[in-house]
């Protein structure tokens, strides 16, 4: 019976679990999508321990408001645009808290990225580990929410213009473009990292 | 024509792309199911019962908008409002001026009739001076039938009037003024005219009875003559 279910598509797990309230569909469909939403969530917010309570929030989200899905829709846009606004939320919370912030600067936010303690660690050690990553991440978090979701969900999740758009609700042309602002301003802040 | 446009500029952020598809997967904590579940079994959604108690505020939003409105509207509207019995009702203004005036007109009215029959009964003579200081009262009738009565002077400028006395016995035909003489009139409209014109009637009597002395006398020069 479980091998079965975990042979079926997404769409056909919602639909049993909206019939028969069968736990063994969410389940399955928590395992398939708690890595990607991890992903998408951390990149986008930029703290460990918030994402994952954003994701298991996701998961109550879609728990509670199963009925709300309609199989006209893709599960995974459905489930992502669930994350996605409660990012959001945790977003604008952390920036309401940190509204009289100095590290918030604007000027800064113009700067390229510098290569931390360059003297000690060799370039190639730099680009290929750890301190690579992290740079990029803080130059993910330097760009605008409204850029860098659409970036996240093409560059880093991989989804088609179209799948971005139904997920944000915005039109295709519109998410082109914030896709391409976003690219342009991490190329400004990655500089330093790629030329290298 | 304009995904086209956006399609050929992925090759110019081709190193951008590569570096955040070269980023690592995070990965979830491993007690991350185990913990979802004992909350779902648990029925404990946290955020769910913060929502419905907002549902019940939402509910009493608009009623509380109604009495704050109700409230506003007695603050800045009270003082107009203590008049009226009913708060929703007003009388037109136009309505209670029109109704002022004819009151005001009656009571002048009777007060000037007033004042010349004590004139007559203490001199019963002809009053020299025309510059009297008389009272009239002003009646307002509210909506709810209280009567208010002021008192209101109401003066006769000597310059602006005509002693009647005067022209009628012949002593002073022509008005004191230049300027247009104001009449008596309603309320606190004075309506302008120029004099009172008097007609010198022609007293037949007197001429009758002289015909009558002339034929009397010329009766007795007859009969002395006889």
């Amino acid at each position: 019976m479980n091998k079965k279910l975990t042979e079926l598509s997404d769409e056909e797990l919602i639909a049993k679990f909206q019939e028969t309230d069968a736990i063994e569909c969410f389940e399955i469909l928590v395992k398939r999508y708690k890595d990607p939403l991890m992903n998408f969530v951390y990149r986008f917010v930029g703290d460990r321990n918030a994402c994952s309570d954003i994701v298991q929030e996701t998961m109550i989200k879609f728990y509670l408001n199963k009925n709300s899905y309609k199989s006209f829709a893709k599960f995974s846009t459905w489930i992502y645009t669930i994350a996605g606004n409660l990012a959001k939320n945790e977003l604008k919370r952390r920036k309401r808290r940190n509204i009289l912030s100095l590290s918030n600067n604007e000027n800064e936010d113009q700067q390229p990225l510098q290569i931390e303690d360059g003297s000690i660690q060799q370039p190639d050690a730099i680009l290929d580990g750890k301190i690579k990553n992290e740079m990029i991440q803080k130059a993910l978090n330097k760009v605008k929410p409204v850029y860098r979701e659409v970036v996240i969900l093409r560059d880093i999740q991989g989804f088609s213009y179209e799948e971005i758009a139904e997920m944000t609700g915005l039109s295709i042309g519109t998410v082109k473009s914030r896709i391409n602002r976003g690219r342009t301003k991490l190329q400004k802040l990655l500089k330093n990292i790629y030329n290298e | 024509m304009n995904s086209d446009l956006y399609d050929n500029k992925e090759k110019e952020f081709e190193k951008v792309i590569k570096l955040l598809k070269e980023l690592p997967k995070i990965e979830i904590p491993d007690n991350f199911e185990h913990n979802l579940m004992v909350r779902i079994q648990n029925k404990n959604f946290g955020t769910e019962e913060k929502k419905s108690f907002s549902r019940w505020l939402y509910i009493f939003t608009p009623a509380t908008a109604v009495v704050l409105s109700g409230f506003l509207v007695l603050f800045f509207l009270g003082d107009n409002l203590k008049n009226h019995d009913d708060l929703f009702q007003f009388d037109p203004p136009v309505r209670q001026e029109a109704g002022v005036k004819k009151m005001d007109t009656l009571e002048i009215k009777e007060f000037i009739v007033d004042n010349n029959t004590k004139e007559n009964n203490k001199n019963n003579s002809v009053s020299n001076t025309v510059t009297v200081k008389q009272k009239a009262y002003q009646v307002v009738v509210q909506s709810n039938d209280i009567v208010q009565k002021t008192q209101k002077d109401l003066f006769i400028d000597d310059s602006k009037s005509v002693d009647l006395d005067k022209i009628m016995s012949g002593e002073n035909n022509a008005p004191k003024s230049k300027g247009r003489i104001r009449l008596v009139s309603e309320g606190n409209n004075y309506y302008p005219f120029d004099e009172f014109i008097v007609k010198p009637q022609k007293d037949n009597s007197v001429k009758s009875l002289k015909a009558r002395m002339d034929s009397l006398k010329t009766a007795a020069s007859k009969n002395q003559n006889k």
